[in-house]
């Protein structure tokens, strides 16, 4: 399996992925509203977590690597962009409140990712791909017509690799170096022509069997247990805790 | 018939979202600039022009549950909602709305080139604003800061992509025409 997550029998591992799901969003709503007090207590929740779930640090920090560069960027920019008190005597930045305003902000985001990335290591993509159908079913038929696409586009990334590698290797001995435009064109039109056959025989072989939309597609189910009300719970106090921190108590 | 037989562009939506996932992925090296492209919002552009503005459109957000179920294929190989509620957040959700405008436009114009042009050059004006709009909003910047952040050091390779989708989309219509 591709991605991040990981089997396990962990306490976060059991929980039901709809709950995973919601908790996410509400955890990711509250970092936002957190204040630099708040926020060191939920680091320090997420280290937890991680722990619980079995999730070793090295690979929780993993999940920061591709957006570091562009955390730095912000970082910057309010480094260099905000008025204040000056750090270095006689410039008129960087400023003490650029410092701040600058690392919240991006610790901020560093939570979202990690809280995120224990959540999908614990949690199969098929199982988040249920949750995410169960709050769609607002929409009617396109929730499961969106599971279902999911999951085939799932199933159809390992094969789009093996084209793309069997494509470039075979180019590769023909002494080819992809470049530029032609580069591009090169690789995509045969990729393109390949997948596109592919996926024409799969789409036959599902239409001759009487597949058609309106139907269900996934027969995973899951009900929710003690646990999951425990964890929600949890989640409610704590949110009371930091909002009351942020708009009572004020630090 | 048309009722119930739409399995086709169901497939083909999960196909373009594929594509867009392992986009990030494969890198081709420019002959000028440093820094290699990848072919993620290429592949945006090719949905709308290729499947329109309603199937392209669900197609990415296929692409979007992908990555929030945990799959690496946000640019960069990242996964999760927390990149998509976080500041480059804005240009996924934009992938959405850009390839449903690409189709959008593509399919009330004549079928020349300039008009092509015009409908990617609207899409990823979409993805831009949208992308701009939420990092500006998220991570408090004023438009100006949030401009060149995040669009200056993009606009040259995307260009390119226009280009690469021009050539593209013609030699693949006909392969969909057949089928």
């Amino acid at each position: 399996m591709i991605g991040i997550y990981s089997h396990g029998r962990s306490y976060m591992h059991l929980l039901d992925p709809r709950t995973k799901l919601a908790l996410m969003v509400g955890m990711s709503l509250l970092i936002y509203s957190a204040q630099p007090t708040a926020l060191a207590v939920l680091l320090a929740l997420i280290l937890l977590l991680s722990r619980a779930s079995g999730l070793p640090y090295t690979r929780l920090v993993q999940g920061l690597r591709p957006v570091l560069v562009f955390f730095g960027a912000i970082f910057l920019t309010h480094l260099l962009f905000t008025p204040g008190e000056p750090l270095i005597e006689g410039l008129a930045v960087p400023t003490l409140e650029g410092v701040t305003t600058g690392s919240v902000l991006v610790l901020r985001f560093i939570l979202l990712i990690l809280y995120t990335s224990i959540m999908t290591y614990s949690t199969s993509p098929s199982g988040l791909n249920y949750a995410l159908t169960f709050f769609l079913r607002p929409f009617g038929t396109f929730g499961t017509d969106l599971a279902f696409m999911t999951g085939t586009a799932m199933t159809l990334i390992p094969g789009l690799f093996r084209e793309k590698d069997t494509i470039t290797k075979a180019q590769a001995a023909r002494g080819y170096k992809p470049r530029g435009m032609k580069g591009f064109t090169a690789l995509v039109v045969p990729l393109m022509n390949r997948s596109l056959k592919r996926v024409d025989e799969l789409s036959d072989a599902l239409e001759s069997r009487c597949f058609h939309s309106k139907r269900r597609y996934y027969y995973y189910r899951q009900t929710l247990a003690n646990r999951d009300y425990v964890a929600v719970g949890i989640y409610v106090v704590l949110a009371g805790v930091v909002l009351f921190v942020r708009f009572e108590a004020g630090f | 018939m048309t009722q119930y037989v739409n399995v086709k562009p169901m497939i083909y939506a999960a196909l373009f979202a594929a594509l867009t996932a392992i986009g990030a992925f494969i890198r081709i090296p420019l002959p000028l600039s440093p820094v290699p492209i990848t072919l993620q919002v290429f592949f945006v552009l090719l949905a709308g022009l290729v499947l329109g503005a309603r199937w392209g459109g669900t197609s990415m957000v296929v692409y979007v549950m992908l990555g929030v179920i945990g799959l690496p294929v946000f640019s960069g190989g990242s996964s999760g909602l927390g990149i998509l509620l976080g500041p480059t957040g804005g240009y996924i959700i934009g992938f959405v709305a850009g390839a449903f405008v690409t189709g959008l436009i593509y399919n009330k114009v004549n079928d020349s080139k300039t008009a092509t042009i015009c409908a990617m050059i609207g899409g990823l004006a979409v993805i831009y604003l949208l992308g701009v709009m939420q990092l500006s909003f998220v991570a408090n910047m004023t438009l100006q800061q949030a401009v060149a952040v995040g669009i200056l050091p993009f606009l040259i390779g995307d260009a390119i992509k226009i280009v690469a989708a021009l050539i593209v989309a013609d030699r693949i219509r006909p392969l969909l025409a057949v089928s």
